[in-house]
């Protein structure tokens, strides 16, 4: 990106003027592995983001198990009832 | 409700209880009363989650072991459930151990994974419970998948002992602070270690319980099924 102003020179005449020259750079053609790395990450943020899965791994096997309990848990009533019926035919 | 029934379910309840005040103590502990790592900073601080998940890695992947020997031995739906929730206890910790460690090597190592030995085992011991929780999920409920599940369970803890001396007899990046050729913790660090592995045991007992008395539901629904199609004409369910 190029972005250009304009200003009146000391005799007068129109100036053009670079203020800042911005170009994208090309596009990437290659991924190079570094030893080490630069850090790009905060400590904090990967301290959140680990508690936080943590405790949405935890919580998602108790929702599934409580639903696949209760689910279960109905069924098995439904058929007692059922049987028993059944049985006192 | 039988009076057993309701005794368990007294003891379930205080287990579960006693599992959330643990953590609620631990995690004051962990952020406000122990003190931040010298060289790696607040990140450190993963490590309190991130042990005693593979600790509890281990205690499913051993219920599983035991569950699947005792089912070889003499088949029983309970021998049979308590393996399979030893199986899905161990995927739920293996996964926060693959989770929370890269978390912590991005800022340690610079990178999110290396092929370290213990990674490496850790992430194939993981992978045998997945396979065996996927057998079990898409295979069926016959007695032969059973067996084969049990032996997978049997055969997939030889690796938990190859992850724990991974770190000693092959060389890596993975740190060993506790144990022997280890520097140690400072001594302000012990509680919340003691802590969250006390609120993770507690924790995996409540998943196992919980997951076995669902695993022992089915197996009496599949029963009753059966009773049904003998016990009622077609079309009255």
């Amino acid at each position: 990106m190029k972005l250009d102003t304009y200003r009146i020179s000391s005799h007068g005449s129109l100036e053009t003027l670079t203020v800042a020259t911005q170009t994208a750079d090309p596009r990437s053609t290659e991924f190079r592995a570094v030893e080490g790395g630069a850090e790009t990450m905060s400590g904090e943020a990967l301290l959140v983001w680990a508690y936080a899965l943590v405790w949405i791994i935890l919580f998602a096997f108790v929702l599934v198990s409580w639903r696949r309990q209760a689910r279960i848990d109905a069924r098995v009533a439904e058929l007692e009832r059922a049987v028993s019926r059944g049985h006192g035919k | 409700m039988s009076s057993s029934r309701k005794t368990s379910d007294l003891v379930f309840y205080l287990v579960f209880l006693a599992t959330v005040v643990t953590f609620v103590i631990d995690i004051n502990q962990i952020f406000f009363h122990t003190p931040i790592e010298a060289s790696m900073g607040i990140v450190q601080k993963i490590f309190y989650f991130h042990v005693p998940s593979a600790y509890g890695m281990y205690i499913g992947a051993g219920a599983c072991f035991l569950g699947s020997a005792a089912y070889l031995m003499s088949p029983t739906d309970a021998r049979d459930a308590f393996a399979k929730a030893g199986a899905e206890t161990a995927v739920a910790f293996g996964i926060i151990v693959l989770v929370t460690g890269p978390l912590w090597a991005a800022k340690a190592w610079g990178r999110y994974w290396t092929w370290d030995p213990r990674l490496t085992t850790s992430m194939l011991s993981v992978l045998i419970y997945v396979a065996y929780v996927v057998l079990r999920s898409f295979a069926g409920d016959g007695h032969a998948e059973k067996k084969f599940a049990a032996a997978l369970g049997v055969v997939g803890a030889a690796n938990l002992p190859i992850i724990h001396y991974s770190v000693k007899k092959w060389s890596g990046q993975h740190p060993v602070v506790i144990g022997s050729g280890g520097g140690g913790l400072a001594k302000e660090m012990y509680p919340a270690l003691f802590l969250s592995l006390a609120a993770f045991t507690l924790l995996a007992i409540v998943m196992l319980w919980t997951r076995t008395r669902v695993e022992i539901a089915r197996a009496r629904l599949r029963q009753l099924e059966e009773e049904a199609l003998v016990a009622i004409p077609e079309g009255t369910t």
